[in-house]
């Protein structure tokens, strides 16, 4: 019973709560607590820290039932808390919020393991979630993970060196040779060094592997003609 | 180093043995001091050889001149102290040769001094010699008979050296123009004269002019039936001149001269006498005036040293045995001094001489010879306007020409007597009147020199209060300006506070209504969503979501993050990214340029509201591909330029939808400005220009 995974799930509405604890019973054995405000998840993670802690923990945005009382309003609130305190909890958030602006906010801010959202979501998907969030990996669900790309498109998009990065890139067979090419709004040079960062972080950014696979993305992406 | 040794040993007590070898000594040493002192007043002398030199010539000249009356000396003297160059030398230099020129009867050089002086004053403005100047033309007139102008410039003369405070100079001026007054008769006003150059005079206890003064004094108390007081005053000159003779005699011993000055006061004593003499003349005691006279004829040497003296005294002598009889005796004695005078050219006395000898002969019945004298005396007086001795020939001329002739003379008399008498009194009124007119301007001059002052004093305080009164009128236009200016921009800034402040106030209310619309209907549709659902009624489960999903649209529209945790740049990406496609593409330009963090939230939420709106409206209704953001900064504010390629519209119609009236509003509202310009089938182009600190 030590080994079975608790997890804690807090949503202002009842309906989501039972839905929720009833599809992560039908994935696997899980000690599931619920409760439908921020405050009392935040003590129930806390009064549990020493013993038998909650692994996981799902949280919506957003939460109707918040008063004048509340420490914690809402779901950012209380993941802020939690890492705050660093306790040892992995953290995932289903909500009804897709909108760019929020995502990119708590994504970028928070940097929850998992991202769901409420309206796609079924069994199988927290299930899929849970494993990635248990192996310490990160998991958004597919709208989400569009999104996120297509923002960081646009931000390189806005970015006229990586543009010529990226242009440049395949008439080149060795990065070195880019040296010379790349040059700023001034005409100066861009040195070698600031290419290879700047070509590191478009990688991340479009979660490509290597160079090919990120001009193939860029190109599947519709950016580059 | 013997010398010295003899020179310390030279004391006679102590050397009595060794006499012979002193005296030799003292020899050697005063033969030695001697040419020291030649060759040290040698070297001095050359020094100044050239100065000295010219100086001496100058007086050299001045005395030939004086001597031989050569008219070309003047100017060669004049030449030459202009060469000098010593602004006093020449003024000096003008003056005494114009002075020299008049004794010389000289008119042209007078002119011509007189012109030098007036040149010297136009070039220095040197008073002193403007009042030299007017000596000069005073003389000029002297020299022409012309008394009444001579005395105007006199008068001129002395009144600029009184205000030059030369005591010395204005004595002499009133001594000359007393000196004319007495000759034109006008004993009171000469008597004035006299005492007002007295008045000048006293204090500085000179005794020369007092003399004269007094002598002239004496003139005039005589003439004006005082013979008393003119005695005394005679006496007074004599003692002053007694002492000017003195300090004469010392100074010329100290030159060195002998005894010259001794001889002088004889001199001024026989003059003395003569004055004496008058008195009892006029008293008609003429035995004491005959007697006067005589001791004055009795001077040593007279006739030699003071010719003019001894003709005087002599003349007195004629005259008193005349008076007193003795014709025959006082006839010979006016033939001498006739003699005398004529050798000495002095017209003046002849005209006396003449017209007395002429009385004498007709006392003594000589018609013939007295016709003769008269005659030369009328025609000389008529010519130097010699007024009393003219009618007196002419009353004799008339009783001696016998018939038409005299009666002609006699009526000639009458008439010049007449006009004389009536010119007499003119020119003492004139005279009078120069002297008045000069005091009373003098008065007038003096008052409206005060009230020049005054004016001149109220004018600057006026001024002065103008200027104040226009500077405290500007400093107050200033402060009141600024006072105006920055209550105008402090309102404006309270005002665009204000705006921001409400437009804050929306968002929240904003968020508010977002946060129900999501939380509460969303919420409330997805339960029915699922009862739907369980119960398979899926055509209204569908449609229900459809609900659903533009109920959660218009939740996120009305929501926004806050600008403190996501940055506005990151804003604006999140906002492109959700419309951004293959087929729309959105660009953003200089976005990085703008410092963001110090922009206030109201403008930034504005700015993020309208570009929303624009990329809604570029998206849907102009179906563009291409939209770029402009991003700009002033000093003062924010310029965003929001330009597409879509199908455009007209701008002008009214039928353009409240999104664009809207935003229009919403940028306002923070004193923006918000222009748009659309072309049809080209594309549209909006500018919003948002100041930062509401100004």
């Amino acid at each position: 019973m030590a080994n079975r995974i608790r997890i804690l799930v807090a949503d202002d509405h009842k309906l989501i709560l039972q839905g929720i604890s009833f599809s992560l019973k039908e994935v696997g054995d899980f000690d599931v607590v619920t409760t439908n405000n921020c405050d009392d998840a935040f003590n129930l993670i806390k009064a549990h820290v020493n013993s038998n802690p909650f692994q996981l923990l799902f949280t919506d945005l957003s939460f109707d039932n918040t008063t004048e009382e509340s420490n914690l309003d809402g779901g950012e609130d209380l993941i802020k808390a939690i890492k705050h305190n660093q306790f040892d909890i992995k953290i995932g958030v289903i909500t009804g919020h897709a909108e760019t602006n929020r995502v990119y906010n708590v994504i970028s801010n928070l940097n929850p393991n998992s991202y769901l959202l409420k309206s796609k979501c079924d069994a199988s998907e927290i299930g899929f979630a849970v494993q990635r969030m248990l192996a310490n990996e990160y998991y958004y669900t597919h709208e989400i993970h569009q999104k996120i790309m297509r923002r960081n498109i646009v931000q390189i998009q806005m970015d006229d060196i990586a543009i010529q990065i990226l242009k440049e890139l395949p008439n080149h067979a060795k990065i070195r040779n880019l040296e010379g090419v790349i040059k700023k709004k001034d005409g100066t040079k861009v040195k070698l060094r600031s290419i290879e960062t700047k070509l590191a972080n478009l990688r991340t950014d479009l979660n490509a592997n290597n160079n090919t696979d990120l001009i193939l993305k860029v190109k599947e992406l519709g950016f580059m003609d | 180093m013997k010398l010295e040794e003899l020179l310390i040993n030279s004391n006679p007590f102590r050397i009595l043995g060794k006499k012979k070898l002193y005296n030799k000594t003292k020899y050697f040493i005063f033969s030695q001091t001697k040419i020291l002192v030649f060759l040290v007043s040698f070297s001095v002398f050359s020094q100044e050889n050239d100065f000295d030199n010219n100086i001496d010539s100058l007086a050299i000249i001045l005395k030939e001149y004086t001597k031989t009356k050569q008219p070309h000396l003047p100017e060669k003297a004049f030449l030459l102290a202009e060469k000098i160059k010593g602004d006093s030398l020449l003024k000096q230099t003008y003056s005494s040769f114009a002075v020299k020129s008049f004794l010389n009867k000289d008119l042209a050089n007078l002119s011509l001094s007189e012109r030098k002086l007036h040149e010297f004053y136009i070039k220095t403005k040197d008073s002193s010699a403007l009042a030299k100047q007017y000596y000069c033309k005073g003389l000029i007139f002297k020299v022409q008979f012309k008394p009444d102008s001579a005395f105007y410039y006199y008068n001129k003369s002395k009144n600029i050296s009184a205000q030059l405070k030369d005591s010395l100079e204005v004595t002499r001026r009133l001594l000359s123009m007393a000196a004319i007054q007495y000759n034109e008769r006008d004993y009171l006003g000469s008597e004035i004269s006299i005492i007002e150059g007295l008045r000048f005079v006293e204090p500085l206890e000179e005794v020369f002019y007092t003399g004269f003064l007094y002598e002239r004094l004496g003139n005039a108390l005589f003439r004006s039936d005082r013979p008393k007081e003119a005695r005394e005053k005679y006496l007074k000159f004599f003692k002053l001149q007694k002492i000017s003779s003195l300090e004469k005699i010392e100074l010329q011993k100290a030159r060195g001269y002998a005894n010259f000055a001794d001889t002088k006061i004889k001199y001024q004593k026989a003059r003395l006498y003569s004055h004496l003499a008058d008195t009892y003349e006029s008293e008609g005691n003429y035995i004491k005036a005959l007697e006067y006279f005589k001791k004055s004829l009795s001077t040593d040497s007279i006739k030699l040293n003071s010719i003019r003296r001894y003709e005087v005294a002599l003349g007195g002598v004629a005259y008193n045995n005349f008076m007193l009889g003795n014709i025959k005796l006082a006839i010979k004695q006016y033939l001498e001094v006739l003699k005398s005078r004529q050798n000495r050219n002095y017209e003046r006395g002849l005209v006396v001489t003449h017209s007395r000898l002429a009385d004498s002969y007709f006392a003594n019945n000589q018609t013939k010879k007295a016709i003769f004298h008269s005659k030369i005396g009328l025609e000389k007086a008529k010519k130097m306007q010699y007024n009393h001795h003219t009618l007196g020939n002419l009353l004799l001329l008339s009783k001696l020409v016998r018939g038409e002739k005299g009666r002609l003379l006699l009526k000639e008399h009458f008439i010049l007597s007449d006009s004389l008498y009536n010119r007499e009194r003119s020119l003492k009124n004139q005279f009078a009147n120069v002297q008045y007119e000069t005091e009373k301007k003098e008065i007038e001059n003096a008052s409206l020199k005060q009230e020049n002052t005054r004016k001149q004093l109220e004018l600057e305080t006026e001024k002065q209060y103008k200027i104040i009164g226009w500077l405290i009128a500007g400093v107050s236009i200033l402060v009141i300006g600024f006072g105006i200016s920055i209550v105008s921009s402090r309102r404006k800034k309270m005002l665009f506070k204000a705006q921001l402040q409400q437009v804050e106030v929306r968002e929240k209310e904003r968020q508010q209504i977002a946060k129900s619309l999501h939380d509460e209907v969303a919420g409330d549709i997805r339960m029915l969503h699922l009862k739907l659902a369980k119960t398979n009624q899926l055509e209204e489960a569908k449609s229900l979501d459809i609900i659903n999903e533009n109920v959660r649209n218009l939740s996120h529209q009305l929501s926004s993050e806050s600008f403190n945790e996501v940055s506005f740049k990151d804003q604006i990406i999140n906002l492109i990214s959700e419309y951004f496609e293959i087929s729309f593409r959105i660009k953003v330009e200089e976005i990085d340029h703008i410092k963001w963090e110090i922009i206030n939230n109201s403008i930034k939420r504005t700015l993020f509201l309208t570009i929303r709106e624009t990329i809604q409206n570029a998206k849907k209704y102009a179906e563009a591909s291409v939209l770029i953001l402009s991003f700009n900064e002033t000093k003062k504010a924010i310029v965003l330029i929001i330009s597409d390629n879509g199908k455009g519209f007209n701008v002008n119609a009214k039928k353009n939808g409240i999104g664009l009236k809207n935003l229009k509003e919403r940028v306002e509202e923070i004193n923006g400005s918000f222009s748009i310009e659309s072309e049809i089938e080209k594309g549209t182009k909006i500018t919003i220009e948002i100041s930062k600190n509401g100004e």
